[in-house]
C-alpha cells in the first residue's frame, strides 16, 4: 500500500516534469531515435529463435494459465506496482495480434519499449532486459513468432487507475531507468561468463525478479541480483560472489538447479521460480546453463 | 537524580529484555518451529536428504546404485503417505512457509500429495535391473512433483 502511494507520488511528480522536460513521453522519436533497428545483413536462424523464445519465457506471460489456453493469445493479468496490467496477444493475427508489424516495429518494442504508434509500454513487459539482446537474436525470435498459429481473439485490456493510465509518464521513467542496448554487458569477463552474463541480463531477464527496485520501480544497480529487501514478495539473492545468496554453491550446483529446479540440499524451488524453471530454464543447453553459473559466480554487473 | 538513574536503569533492562525477545522471535521465524509445523518441516527435510543422495548419483558425484536409489524412493514414499496429516487447518503460523492456498484449495493440495505418492512409489518399485537412465527418469518425476507442489503452495524464501 505504502509502496503504491510512493509510486503514485513519484509518478505524479514525473507527470509534472513531463510538461517541463519530459517531452519524451509525447515525442518519443526525439529521445529514442531508431538507432540500429534495421534488418540489413540479417540471416535467419529459426532454431536459435525457437530456443531463445523458450529461454526468454515469452509464453509464460503471453499465454493465459490453464489447459486449453491458446498459445501467445494473451489474456493473463499481471499484478504490478503500477496496478494490474493485461498481457496482449502476440500471435501473427493482423487484427488481434502483431501480424501487421514489421521487423523494425518488433525491434523497437523489444529494445525501446515503444509500440509502432509510439506508445510507451509498461516495464512489466521486461524490455529493460530484452534490450540487452543482440539484434540478430531478437530477429530470430521474430522469425519464430511468425510460425505460431494466429489467434483472432483480442486479449481483454485492463484500465489502470490515474496516474498509471497515462503512458506518457512512462517516457520519463524510461529516461531515468532504461539502459538501452548491449553497452554495459560483459566487461572483463572470460568467454563462458560473458555468454552467461548475456543470458542472465538479456533473454533470462533474471534481474526483473532478483534485483531490488527503488521507490520508482527502477533497479538498484548497487544491489544487482541481491534479492528483495524484505517486503511481502520475498526473492532470494543469487549473487554469491558478493555474499548475497547461493552460499556455498558451486558451478554445477547452480547449473543443475537452473535446469531441474533442484537445490543442493535436496529441496526444490517453488513459487514463480518453479514456473521459470519448467517453462524457460529446463530448455537450456548444458553449455548455456554452465555459462550462466559461471557468470553468477563472478557476479559482476 | 535517583529517579532518572532508575529510569535509565529500567530502560536498559527493558532494552535487554527487548533484545532477548527480538532474538528469540528471530529464531522462531524458522528454526524455532514447533509442533506439527516442525514435524512437517522435518518430513520435508528427510525427503530432501533422499533427493540429495539421488541427485549426487545423477550428477555422477557418487556411483550409480539401483538398490540405494529405490531405497531413497521408499524413504520419500514413506513420508508422502503421512504428509496430509501434517497440514491440519490453522497450522500456518509465522514460522511456516505454507501458503494459505494449502487450505483454500485443499483438493488441489491433496492431488499434489497424490502425485508425489505415485512418483515415489514408481521409483521405490523400480526394477533392480533397470539402467541408470531409466531410474534417473523416475527420480526426475519425483523432483517434478516436489517442484509442482512448492510452486503453488509454498512461499518463496527470502535472501
Ligand atoms: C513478465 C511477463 C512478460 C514476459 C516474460 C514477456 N512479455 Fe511481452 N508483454 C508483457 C506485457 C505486460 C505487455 C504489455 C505492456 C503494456 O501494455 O504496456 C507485453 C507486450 C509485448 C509486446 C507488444 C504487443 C502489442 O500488441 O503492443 C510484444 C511484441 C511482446 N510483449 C513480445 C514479447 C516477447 C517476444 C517475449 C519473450 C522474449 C515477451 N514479450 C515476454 C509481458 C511479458
Ligand atoms: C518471475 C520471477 C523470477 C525470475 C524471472 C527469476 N527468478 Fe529465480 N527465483 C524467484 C523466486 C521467487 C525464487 C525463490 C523460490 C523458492 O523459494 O522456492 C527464486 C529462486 C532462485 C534460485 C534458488 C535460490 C536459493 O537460494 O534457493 C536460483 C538459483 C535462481 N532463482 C536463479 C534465477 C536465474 C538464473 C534467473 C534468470 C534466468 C531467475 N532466477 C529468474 C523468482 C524469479
Ligand atoms: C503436497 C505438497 C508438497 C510436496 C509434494 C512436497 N512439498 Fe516440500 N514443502 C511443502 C510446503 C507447503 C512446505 C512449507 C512447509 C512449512 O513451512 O510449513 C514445504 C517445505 C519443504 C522444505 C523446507 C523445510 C524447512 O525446513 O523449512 C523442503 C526441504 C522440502 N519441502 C522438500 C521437499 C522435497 C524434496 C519434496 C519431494 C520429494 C517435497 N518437498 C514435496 C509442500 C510440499
Amino acid at each position: 500500500m505504502l509502496m503504491r502511494f510512493l509510486m503514485a507520488c513519484g509518478l505524479c511528480l514525473a507527470l509534472a516534469l513531463v510538461g517541463v522536460l519530459g517531452v519524451a513521453g509525447f515525442i518519443p522519436s526525439l529521445f529514442w531515435p531508431d538507432r540500429g533497428l534495421g534488418t540489413d545483413g540479417y540471416v535467419p536462424n529459426p532454431e536459435n529463435g525457437a530456443y531463445l523464445f523458450r529461454v526468454g519465457g515469452c509464453a509464460s506471460c503471453h499465454t493465459a494459465p490453464g489447459k486449453g489456453a491458446k498459445p501467445l493469445a494473451g489474456g493473463r493479468v499481471l499484478k504490478t506496482v503500477f496496478g494490474n496490467i493485461s498481457v496482449p496477444n502476440i500471435t501473427p493475427d493482423r487484427e488481434a495480434g502483431i501480424g501487421a508489424w514489421s521487423a523494425e516495429d518488433f525491434l523497437r518494442a523489444m529494445r525501446l519499449g515503444l509500440s509502432p504508434s509510439g506508445r510507451h509500454y509498461y516495464p512489466a513487459f521486461p524490455y529493460n532486459s530484452y534490450t540487452n539482446m543482440s539484434r540478430d537474436d531478437l530477429l530470430d525470435i521474430w522469425t519464430h513468432l511468425k510460425t505460431i498459429a494466429p489467434v483472432a481473439d483480442k486479449a481483454p485490456t485492463v484500465t489502470l487507475d490515474f496516474p498509471f493510465n497515462i503512458r506518457a509518464g512512462l517516457g520519463l521513467w524510461k529516461l531515468l531507468f532504461l539502459v538501452e542496448g548491449e553497452g554495459k554487458l560483459a566487461r572483463n569477463q572470460d568467454e563462458g561468463a560473458a555468454r552467461g552474463a548475456y543470458l542472465v541480463k538479456g533473454p533470462g531477464h533474471c534481474a526483473e525478479c532478483h534485483t531490488p527496485r527503488n521507490a520508482l520501480g527502477g533497479w538498484k544497480y548497487s544491489r544487482w541480483l541481491s534479492g528483495s529487501d524484505g517486503g511481502p514478495n520475498p526473492v532470494p539473492g543469487i549473487a554469491p560472489a558478493r555474499g548475497r545468496g547461493l552460499k556455498g554453491w558451486n558451478a554445477s550446483d547452480i547449473s543443475f538447479a537452473l535446469k531441474t529446479g533442484m537445490l543442493p540440499d535436496g529441496d526444490s524451488v517453488g513459487s514463480e521460480m518453479a514456473t521459470v524453471v519448467d517453462k524457460n530454464l529446463s530448455k537450456l543447453t548444458d553449455e548455456d546453463a554452465a555459462a550462466m553459473a559461471a557468470y553468477l559466480l563472478s557476479a559482476r554487473r | 537524580m535517583m529517579n532518572t538513574s532508575l529510569k535509565i536503569g529500567r530502560n536498559i533492562c527493558a532494552a535487554a529484555l527487548l533484545g532477548l525477545t527480538v532474538a528469540a522471535g528471530g529464531a522462531a521465524a524458522h528454526d524455532g518451529a514447533t509442533g506439527v509445523v516442525k514435524e512437517r518441516m522435518d518430513a520435508m527435510k528427510t525427503m530432501g536428504g533422499a533427493m540429495k543422495q539421488l541427485a549426487a548419483m545423477m550428477k555422477g558425484q557418487s556411483p550409480f546404485d539401483a538398490m540405494a536409489a529405490t531405497q531413497a524412493g521408499m524413504t520419500i514414499q514413506g513420508q508422502a503417505e503421512g504428509l496430509l496429516k501434517l497440514f491440519p487447518k490453522g497450522s500456518d503460523d509465522m514460522s511456516s512457509r505454507a501458503k494459505p492456498e494449502v487450505w483454500t484449495k485443499w483438493g488441489e493440495f491433496e492431488a499434489a500429495t497424490a502425485a508425489l505418492n505415485k512418483a515415489s512409489a514408481a521409483l521405490a518399485g523400480a526394477d533392480m535391473g533397470a539402467g541408470k537412465s531409466d531410474i534417473m527418469a523416475l527420480f526426475a518425476g519425483v523432483g517434478k512433483s516436489c517442484k509442482g507442489c512448492h510452486e503453488q503452495f509454498r512461499k518463496p524464501k527470502d535472501k
